[in-house]
């Protein structure tokens, strides 16, 4: 920002006063303009952008504190100096707990007024950045990409905004793909707790001692190949919030050790005997009957209950058809967007085998057939036969293995690119040698 | 080309107004004089402060110089020994409208015993020299510089002035090297316009 993008507005009964003050402001390069009354003043707020006012405390009308009061009523962000005589430093005092910035006695020292105006323009530069960074945040991490508006979403949603502000330890419970993790960043996006880091462990996918090193760290020479000291999730979530994923997977020793963190919030990093503590809000989230591992033993009561506090279930897809379509379209906009292509909707037929599908793998089996089925388009409609669904291509309940998946991909890019192995290679981003190894491993030929 | 006419106003220094024609003829590649314009000065003194009112005294010499009665590329620099001030301010060491014809600044402020320190000549010479430049630098259209070197940088102490040199910035020189282009150009575009008697 530079200074003539920076607006001073004089507001001064004396015209010898906003001359005076006008032209110092002029030579530092700011854009200035004057006022001689409150009404004149308000008039000025409304038509431009000003940063700083320089405002008398005694004006006939409207004074100079009832015109800070109608400032800060309309735009909090104007810094607000108000300009008195000594006699009435007492009511500048009153000034300054309605909310302006400073106030100058008059006759001003030039050296004094340069300074204040400074600075109180580079601590208003700070807040509008401060806010700029607040709100980039907030569009971060807010909730956006849940989607649904049916009646059991629309209860989830409402579930999440009564329990996001509090501090409170939330389940989130629901089929695989249904979109856990997202509702646990909504969470954390609409608590106090925004501004600080969302960890995630995913507790299903290490081995015993690799979560405990993931969850509290380690100290250099812990294990072998602990080479460094290395700070843990639980540390990191410090100030925010830890997500854990796939609770329900934790082996016995973790979970007594993750008992005793959530109570005390302190643990040692393993190797280590020093006591950190962490301030952290726990989310988790599991697909497992965890009433039933209770009663089978295989997970701690008393962890089970300090976890157990707010429960949020997402309802699996095919329980809300009506967010299909909706949700069909937006993963539609997202790919097209991310592959530069002018796919504009999907064929009825399309539609119709996307809302008749049972979706056992949820949004995210609905979000990738959307993904295949744009990769494999060529025109601006995704039909049917473009969708991974049983009678439109193939059936997601079989060959779910990446590697089937692969399989299929490389072999219709081939049949569309006419078994030309240079171009696929180019289509798929890889290198031809390397495809003619999956042409070998997956054994395939061209079908005349 | 460009003008200076130096006034020098009650009393001023014929010597510290000698010391500085030269450096300011280079500065502003301009035709340095020194006039004298006899007005009285004391309807300017605010007995209650001791000090004159610089905005008053420069209006006044606005009537002098006025666009009809000087050269567009002419400016006025008035210098005074006595204490300056603008009604909102304490004291001003000078004042000069931006972009304007007339100037005016004061050495009262800027002499080292006014400190308590011995007399020193030639530093006041260098910043009477300073705020010269600095003011004229307003009246050709220049505006502060965040350049603490560059002789258009604000400053409201004394020490601020021996902090900052006598010579324009890069960007300063250039802003100037352009404003006399355009005013140049605008004066030539008068002659050749036939006046309507």
């Amino acid at each position: 920002m530079t200074k003539s993008d920076i607006g001073i507005l004089i507001v001064d009964d004396e015209l010898i006063v906003r001359e005076s003050l006008g032209k110092w402001f002029r030579e530092d390069g700011y854009r200035v303009d004057t006022a001689e009354n409150a009404a004149a003043a308000l008039r000025k707020l409304q038509t431009s952008r000003w940063n700083l006012m320089l405002v008398d405390i005694k004006m006939p009308g409207m004074d100079g504190i009832e015109l800070l009061q109608r400032v800060r009523e309309t735009d909090k962000s104007v810094t607000v100096i108000i300009i008195t005589a000594f006699a009435t430093v007492d009511t500048a005092v009153k000034a300054l707990k309605e909310g302006a910035y400073d106030y100058i006695t008059k006759p001003i020292d030039p050296d004094y007024l340069d300074h204040m105006v400074e600075k109180a323009l580079a601590q208003q530069l700070l807040a509008m950045e401060n806010q700029k960074l607040k709100d980039a945040v907030c569009e971060l991490s807010s909730g956006g990409e849940i989607i649904g508006e049916s009646p059991e979403m629309r209860k989830v949603m409402e579930l999440v905004q009564t329990v996001a502000p509090t501090d409170t330890t939330v389940m989130i419970r629901g089929e695989s793909g249904t979109g856990k993790e997202l509702v646990a960043r909504a969470i954390h996006g609409g608590s106090p707790r925004k501004y600080f880091p969302i960890v995630t462990v995913n507790c299903g996918a290490m081995t015993e001692t690799l979560l405990e090193s993931e969850l509290f760290g380690h100290e250099r020479g812990a294990f072998t190949g602990a080479q460094y000291r290395r700070k843990g999730k639980v540390e990191l979530a410090d100030g925010g919030t830890l997500f854990l994923d796939e609770i329900g997977n934790i082996d016995a020793k973790t979970q007594m050790d993750l008992l005793r963190v959530i109570e005390t919030r302190q643990f040692t990093r393993v190797g280590g005997t020093e006591v950190i503590h962490s301030d952290f809000r726990v989310i988790c989230a599991t697909n497992k009957d965890l009433e039933q591992a209770v009663r089978d033993g295989t997970f701690r009561e008393d962890l089970y209950y300090r976890l157990n506090v707010f429960t949020i279930e997402l309802p699996p897809l095919r329980g809300r058809r009506g967010d299909i379509a909706r949700l069909a379209h937006h993963f539609l906009e997202k790919f097209a967007r991310q592959m530069n292509k002018n796919v504009r909707g999907f064929s009825p037929e399309a539609m119709l085998a996307l809302k008749a599908h049972d979706w056992p793998g949820n949004v995210r089996e609905l979000e990738n057939a959307v993904e295949r089925a744009m990769v494999v388009t060529q025109g601006e409609v995704i039909e049917q036969e473009h969708l991974p669904l049983q009678g439109g291509g193939h059936s997601v309940n079989e060959g779910k293995r990446l590697e089937d998946i692969e399989q299929r991909h490389i072999e219709q890019v081939l049949r569309e690119n006419g078994w030309n192995v240079s171009r696929s290679a180019a289509v798929l981003d890889i290198d031809r040698v390397t495809l003619y190894h999956k042409i070998e491993k997956y054994g395939l030929k061209r079908v005349q | 080309m460009n003008a200076i006419h130096i006034l020098p106003l009650g009393g001023a220094s014929p010597g510290l107004i000698d010391g500085i024609r030269a450096p300011l003829r280079d500065a502003f590649r301009a035709s340095v004089d020194v006039r004298s314009t006899p007005f009285a000065l004391d309807r300017f003194l605010d007995e209650s402060r001791g000090q004159y009112n610089s905005t008053s005294l420069l209006l006044r010499l606005k009537e002098e110089y006025s666009d009809r009665t000087v050269a567009p590329q002419t400016r006025a620099l008035a210098v005074v020994p006595f204490d300056l001030f603008i009604p909102i301010l304490t004291y001003v060491f000078g004042e000069a409208e931006v972009g304007g014809n007339v100037a005016v600044v004061s050495y009262y402020r800027l002499a080292p015993e006014r400190y308590g320190l011995p007399s020193d000549e030639s530093l006041l010479r260098a910043r009477l020299l300073k705020e010269a430049v600095h003011e004229l630098g307003h009246a050709y259209a220049l505006i502060h510089c965040s350049s603490q070197k560059c002789v258009m940088h604000a400053s409201s102490y004394v020490e601020e002035i021996d902090l900052k040199g006598a010579e324009f910035c890069t960007a300063c020189a250039s802003a100037l090297k352009h404003h006399d282009a355009s005013t140049k150009s605008q004066a030539s575009n008068l002659k050749q316009t036939p006046r309507h008697q």
